[in-house]
């Protein structure tokens, strides 16, 4: 096939003709003939007058328009007021006449929808979210909806998570997604990949609370299903409740005579379906192997830093201060110098006696800075009403939290700059702070 | 000895095997892949083979006397569990028409032919003409009865009716035949006389085929012309069609004629793709090898040694495996032979092929991923992709920009030698690349598109493993088209209207689906139409995937994983 350009005379708006070709082209069908279309440098000033516009075509051979099309160009061509006059060139052959910013075209560019991307954001940085209190009472079967959901899934990628939270109501943005994903890792429902990259759901367990009396309390964590429900409510006693502040998926509360009996629905159910674990006291259990401050430091990720690459903030007296390279120990903020590519900021720990970068959760960076610049951690206990009173300011790194949240299945309220952790248990209360270095000051009554 | 329920069900499975959600469903039966499909049921092959199994069974459910008795089998035309009772006879349909046509296949098809071919496989062969006791169009409620069953199911149905007429019954199991005997013979001698290399991958090899497409039968050249509903819509059936002898003859040695008909297929090897993966924070991009699952199989164990790690492939979803190792630039550029350890199968080896670039398009059952891989589907109009290309193809693919023919976001250096085009989209339609030469053809195959519209469904909330999206959060509709605009139909599952308006190019729809069930959307424009399946899905159908015991390292969590503690 040749592709060979018509030469015509007009004195009409390039752009105008160009448009009006275009629909007649879609019009007559004529788009496997007519392909393209330029025209003379300089055309539409109006000192120029008549110029030269070519239309570019497909044939067998050069010169030799097809019969079956001959009669419908014509048509178009006295459409727009153009005579063929039978002159046929080459593009090679206009190309020096022909405007560079007005070249050749295809008369059917692709019209499409792009998809709606998220720039890529740190999942652990939820400091950077809104606070929870933007959390309306209407979303609390969404956030229920949320865990069916991931549980469906199983596994995906963070982007996917925060695509999720967007599509079902609950993060307008995609930004809030974060601290979404801290409330359900707290209350052990999903588990995120240390790169933070991708999301795993965690297996459905029930965990074991006391509650005072003879029988054996648990609640649902990991995934859930409606069927699973279901077959809860009809085969057990469930009370469902909502978190303090609806901004997770309700609490399901299963009580069993007996540790017997939930032993025995928990091995049906997994015989049938999906496999329900027993995990005890979990909130204790977690406590006990989680190490010190000091070794959970040891193994968090350590992150290659080109300084040259980024601008550094540093954490100081409740905010971000810049400056220009880190030179004490503590938590950084960093953003990357470059705009090309779509780096997130990152929010990392830095030890300056090794010049090692790591990264963690972004309370549990604050946390660990606050501890390595010498600042001390009240940590508030009350006995009988099993309370523990944790600093707004210094919140724990997030599997230390995990454990007093697994104590009773409910998130935190926050009270008096506090985070307060309900149904704690005294050895559960010594033996984090002991491991956290963290002042444990008892009270009666708070 | 099956009987026509388990032939009925072991079909069924067959068939949909390995299928995503939305794909379009051929009813494709032939000797092989009954003998294929007799390997699933517990018994011993049968002496005289399970394709006499399958017409004796057929025979002796269908035919009374020398009648065929759709009231035996085929009422009501569901069972307890809603499934087709009569896919057998249907099989045995398109059984006959895949023996329809000469060996050189030069002519075309007679449809007046079908019967002779029916009558022989129904035992009947003494009969002219449509079968005694199968009454004009009762054929045709099966089939329609098979195509609104797939619908439900979230698949695309191909089987057609003719034009109306003598033959408009006949049509439907020849609509079936993606490949007949005589196209299979055809393929099966070009790739012996001509020497054909045996490391071509699916899309390499479909690229070759259309190169020498003089050398095939008629109804082959026509399926694979670019004009042709077959090319433009079932790409994928036909290539699998295709590569699946491409396999056969692979597996069979040089034999000039094909030998392997009448027995089951074997496969002594996987294809690997790739799997491509992006670390924000170090800026990283990953190239992770992703094993195909052997098409239409039973249940494989399959494990890898490699570099003194033991990898075993678990399913990542119907017809792939769970990602593998990264790759490097040895690896891409010259391909990769891995041995497998396989205790129940004949696979002895994966293969990773040297291409001289892949296609890696979004997750398409979950797009919000961010994930892209080089899934079976190819580039879509309106779906911007990933382009990995050896360096020696960046002049072809500056040409194509220049042209306006392509665009894209970025370019990338990612392994030596090689570029990452990043957010590329094809900008003009299939005619505009027709005059365009480049140093690589087997580029501008892969990248001119094959239709000039495409719907897409976006955003929702999907359900997982493509099966449909959850009631109140359906997807929105859009358009991606040369032509400004198309005409927009969806159906419910009774065939009630529901919006038929124009849909503009380039514009989102946010599409009032309502209850939960399967709709049919149809798309028409310039008297081509494009047929998707939606479903949307009550929550009350969403239950937890199984989780497998290595998916989250907790080693690196102190061993907790949610609230449990690994022992």
């Amino acid at each position: 096939m040749e592709r060979w350009y018509i030469c015509l005379q007009t004195r009409r708006s390039p752009v105008e003709l160009t448009d009006r070709l275009s629909k007649l082209v879609r019009q007559y069908g004529l788009s496997e003939f007519i392909t393209r279309a330029c025209y003379e440098k300089g055309a539409g000033n109006k000192k120029q007058g008549e110029y030269y516009y070519f239309i570019g075509v497909i044939s067998e051979e050069k010169g030799v328009i097809p019969d079956d099309k001959n009669n419908v160009l014509h048509t178009v061509l006295s459409q727009l007021s153009l005579y063929n006059i039978g002159l046929y060139v080459d593009y090679d052959e206009i190309q020096p006449m022909a405007s560079k910013e007005i070249e050749g075209f295809n008369f059917r560019q692709i019209k499409m929808v792009r998809l709606k991307k998220y720039l890529p954001n740190d999942p652990f940085d939820f400091a950077a979210s809104a606070e929870d209190s933007n959390i309306a009472e209407d979303t609390k079967p969404v956030f229920n909806q949320l865990l069916f959901c991931l549980s469906a899934y199983g596994r995906g990628t963070w982007q996917q998570f925060r695509a999720i939270c967007v599509e079902i109501g609950i993060d307008s943005t995609g930004e809030y997604a974060r601290r979404i994903s801290r409330n359900l890792r707290a209350l052990g429902h999903i588990e995120l990949s240390r790169d933070g990259q991708n999301w795993f759901a965690a297996p459905s367990c029930l965990v074991q609370i006391d509650d005072g009396d003879h029988q054996y309390h648990t609640f649902l964590a990991g995934q859930r299903s409606p069927r699973l429900l279901e077959m809860l409510q009809r085969e057990t006693h469930v009370t469902i409740t909502s978190q303090p502040y609806s901004n997770a998926p309700e609490r399901v509360l299963i009580t069993f005579p007996d540790e017997s009996a939930a032993l025995a629905f928990a091995d049906d159910y997994s015989r049938q379906h999906h496999p329900i674990r027993s995990a005890g006291y979990a909130g204790l259990k977690i406590a006990s192997v989680l190490p010190s401050l000091d070794g959970w430091e040891t193994t968090l990720p350590i992150l290659s830093i080109v300084k040259g690459n980024y601008h550094f903030e540093k954490w100081v007296d409740s905010g971000f201060e810049s400056m220009s390279l880190p030179q004490d120990s503590g938590m950084y903020r960093l953003t990357h110098v470059s705009e090309r590519f779509e780096h997130p900021q990152l929010t990392l720990y830095y030890d300056a006696d090794t010049g090692i970068w790591r990264r963690a959760d972004w309370y549990g960076i604050r946390f660990l800075a606050l501890r390595r610049t010498g600042s001390s951690c009240d940590v508030h206990y009350d006995p009988v009403q099993h309370e523990l009173a944790v600093s707004h300011d210094q919140r724990w790194p997030d599997l230390y939290e995990r454990s007093l949240v697994l104590a009773s299945g409910q998130l935190p309220v926050f009270r008096n700059n506090h985070a307060i952790y309900s149904n704690i248990s005294a050895s559960q209360a010594h033996l984090l702070t002991g491991k956290l270095g963290a002042n444990l000051i008892e009270h009666k009554g708070t | 000895m099956a009987t026509f329920p388990q032939w009925n069900e072991a079909i069924i499975n067959f068939t949909l095997s390995g299928l995503s959600l939305g794909s379009r469903v051929f009813l494709s039966t032939d000797d092989a892949s009954l003998e294929t499909i007799g390997l699933s049921f517990s018994e011993p092959r049968p002496h005289s083979g399970w394709l006499e199994d399958f017409k004796r069974s057929v025979r002796h459910k269908c035919v009374f006397g020398d009648e065929i008795n759709l009231a035996r089998f085929a009422y009501p035309l569901r069972d307890s569990k809603s499934c087709p009772r009569y896919i057998p006879f249907l099989s045995a349909m398109v059984l006959a028409a895949h023996n329809m046509g000469d060996d050189s296949g030069e002519k075309p098809i007679d449809p007046r032919a079908f019967f002779t071919h029916f009558n022989v496989v129904m035992g009947l062969p003494d009969q002219q003409g449509r079968t005694k006791g199968l009454t004009t169009g009762e054929d045709g409620k099966l089939w329609e009865d098979w195509n609104q069953w797939l619908r439900t199911q979230g698949f695309l149905p191909t089987a057609i009716p003719g034009d109306p007429g003598a033959y408009r019954y006949t049509r439907y199991p020849i609509s079936q035949t993606v490949l007949r005997q005589s196209d299979r013979n055809s393929l099966w001698r070009r790739f012996t006389d001509g020497s054909w290399k045996k490391n071509y991958d699916e899309v390499l090899l479909i690229q070759r085929i259309r190169k020498d497409a003089q050398y095939f039968t008629r109804h082959l050249r026509d399926i694979l012309h670019t004009d042709s509903d077959m090319w433009q819509r079932s790409y994928e059936a036909i290539s699998r069609a295709c590569y699946e002898v491409y396999e056969d003859w692979r597996e069979d040695g040089d034999t000039a004629s094909r030998v392997g008909q009448s027995s089951a297929r074997v496969r002594t090897s996987l294809d690997a793709r790739l799997y491509r993966t992006e670390d924000y924070f170090s800026g990283t991009t990953e190239y992770r090898l992703f094993p195909r699952q052997p098409r239409q199989a039973a249940s494989i164990t399959l494990s890898v040694q490699y570099q003194g790690h033991n990898y075993t492939l678990s399913e990542d979803r119907p017809g792939w495996y769970m990602p593998l190792w990264s790759i490097d630039a040895e690896q891409l550029t010259n391909g990769l032979k891995v041995p497998v350890i396989s205790p129940n199968s004949q696979i002895q080896y994966f293969y990773l092929p040297a291409r001289e670039f892949w296609i890696l398009t979004l997750d398409p059952q979950i797009s919000e991923s961010g994930v892209y891989a080089s899934w079976d589907k190819g580039v879509e109009i309106g779906s911007p992709f990933i382009l990995l290309a050896r360096e020696e193809l960046r002049t072809d693919l500056m040409k194509l920009k220049n042209e306006g023919l392509l665009e894209w976001e970025s370019i990338n250096s990612i392994f030596d030698g090689w570029n990452e085009y990043r957010g590329v989209t094809v900008q003009a339609e299939a005619q505009a690349w027709a005059s365009i030469t480049l140093e690589n053809d087997a580029l501008r195959l892969t990248l001119q598109p094959r239709v000039n519209f495409s719907l897409a469904f976006t955003g929702g909330l999907r359900a997982p493993r493509g099966s449909g999206w959850l009631v109140n959060h359906g997807p929105q509709v859009s358009l991606a088209s040369f032509i400004p605009e198309a005409e927009l139909a969806v159906y419910t599952e009774d065939d009630e209207v529901v919006f038929s308006n124009t849909i503009e190019a380039g514009k989102t729809i946010d599409f009032p689906w309502g209850l939960p069930g399967s709709y049919k959307v149809i798309v028409t424009q310039d008297g081509h139409s494009d047929e998707r399946v939606v479903r949307i899905l009550d929550w009350s159908e969403l239950d937890v995937r199984p989780l497998s015991t290595d998916q989250f390292p907790s080693e690196d969590n102190f061993g907790i994983c949610g609230a449990l503690i690994k022992d």
